[in-house]
């Protein structure tokens, strides 16, 4: 009934799939692929098949990822028919401002405008790094309501709009001083430091 | 000197003094999302190709200039793709501008960033593609940017000379 698709380059290990996989618990009868490592046969199938298509992606330079461009090329070019099919998007950046997703939003309302899609609705989370974690889940209690919320509108297949969200708590002030801690962290894992990371 | 990041076939790339064409065509590799650019070898990407060095044209240079297809109100994904190899020109550091997050800067240079977009675009594609150039002009920390809109490869060719 839904055909999930991840437009992740980090394919399993993503946040994009995180939130596939936490829908589709919700949600009956899907299948989930992955745009990385699908020849697409696959997915056409599955998306001639059923009337919904749940889209989750990370937001890259501002826009959705070449992975997920080169799939929306490909069902223009390929003529494959789209008309009134429901899509939702799932996106996430590491930005704290879930709003910073909306040029990727946009992008992809306009592709359902040129193929007849019934563009449904997406959520825009920000601090994906934080909300697709689940142990993190106790300092993004708003978002989970927010995604929660989603998810019911794709199963009562309604217009959710666009729904903005990210963690709760922590300013922006906070959430970038935590943001680079970790940052150096993870350079330090390759014995470089602050330095290091900064060269030019 | 100019860096220009395109998806032209290589028959149309010209030979002008001062711009360094990079044709995201033969760019056959995604970035992986491994961020290795960011906290392993900072600046360059981990895939050994002719991209892994393009952060490091880009601080030579005083201009980026992107000549793209636009179908959906984006960059076409061969440029895009290419685009997304360049995350390394800025630190994966954060920080607060004018309210709101973005990367801080890697280099000292402030790149002037142009856009030019060819195909079939209509008006109401121009808000978003206005949006996200402004967009991606504020992350790379640009000095400015520019965008316009040509009906095919040709005209963009002539605007270059």
């Amino acid at each position: 009934m839904f055909t999930l698709i991840n437009g992740s380059q980090k394919t399993n290990k993503s946040n994009s799939m995180y939130f596939l996989n936490y829908a589709s618990k919700k949600l009956i009868n899907t299948s989930i692929f992955d745009l990385k490592s699908n020849d697409y046969k696959d997915i056409i199938f599955s998306i001639n098949k059923n009337k919904t298509i749940i889209l989750a992606f990370p937001l890259y330079v501002d826009s959705p990822t070449s992975i997920v461009l080169g799939f929306l090329d490909y069902l223009y070019d390929n003529k494959i028919n789209l008309a009134n099919k429901n899509l939702y998007v799932i996106i996430n950046c590491g930005f704290k401002e879930g709003e910073q997703n909306i040029n990727a939003v946009n992008i992809i309302k306009n592709f359902c405008f040129k193929k007849n899609i019934n563009y449904m609705g997406s959520i825009m989370i920000g601090a994906g790094e934080i909300v697709g974690k689940s142990k993190y889940k106790f300092i993004c209690r708003k978002a989970y309501k927010r995604l929660n919320q989603f998810i019911n509108c794709i199963k009562q297949n309604k217009k959710s709009g666009d729904i903005v969200t990210t963690m709760d708590i922590i300013n922006s002030k906070m959430y970038c001083i935590l943001a680079n801690k970790s940052w150096n962290k993870k350079a330090k894992s390759n014995k470089l430091n602050y330095n290091d990371i900064c060269k030019k | 000197m100019k860096t220009v990041i395109c998806d032209l076939p290589k028959k149309y790339i010209p030979k002008i003094e001062n711009y360094n064409f990079i044709s995201s065509v033969d760019c056959k590799y995604h970035c992986v999302g491994c961020f290795s650019c960011w906290i392993k070898t900072p600046s360059k990407c981990i895939i050994s190709d002719e991209y892994n060095y393009i952060c490091n044209s880009l601080n030579k240079s005083d201009e980026l200039i992107i000549i793209s297809n636009c179908r959906y109100a984006c960059y076409s994904s061969d440029v895009k793709r290419v685009l997304e190899r360049c995350i390394g020109y800025v630190l994966p550091y954060f920080e607060i501008r004018k309210g709101v997050i973005h990367h801080k800067s890697r280099y000292d240079n402030k790149l002037n960033f142009t856009v030019y977009f060819y195909g079939n675009i209509k008006e109401e594609d121009k808000t978003i593609i206005e949006n996200l150039v402004k967009a991606n002009s504020i992350n790379l920390n640009a000095k400015n940017y520019k965008v316009s809109y040509f009906k095919n490869i040709k005209e963009v060719i002539k605007c270059l000379h």
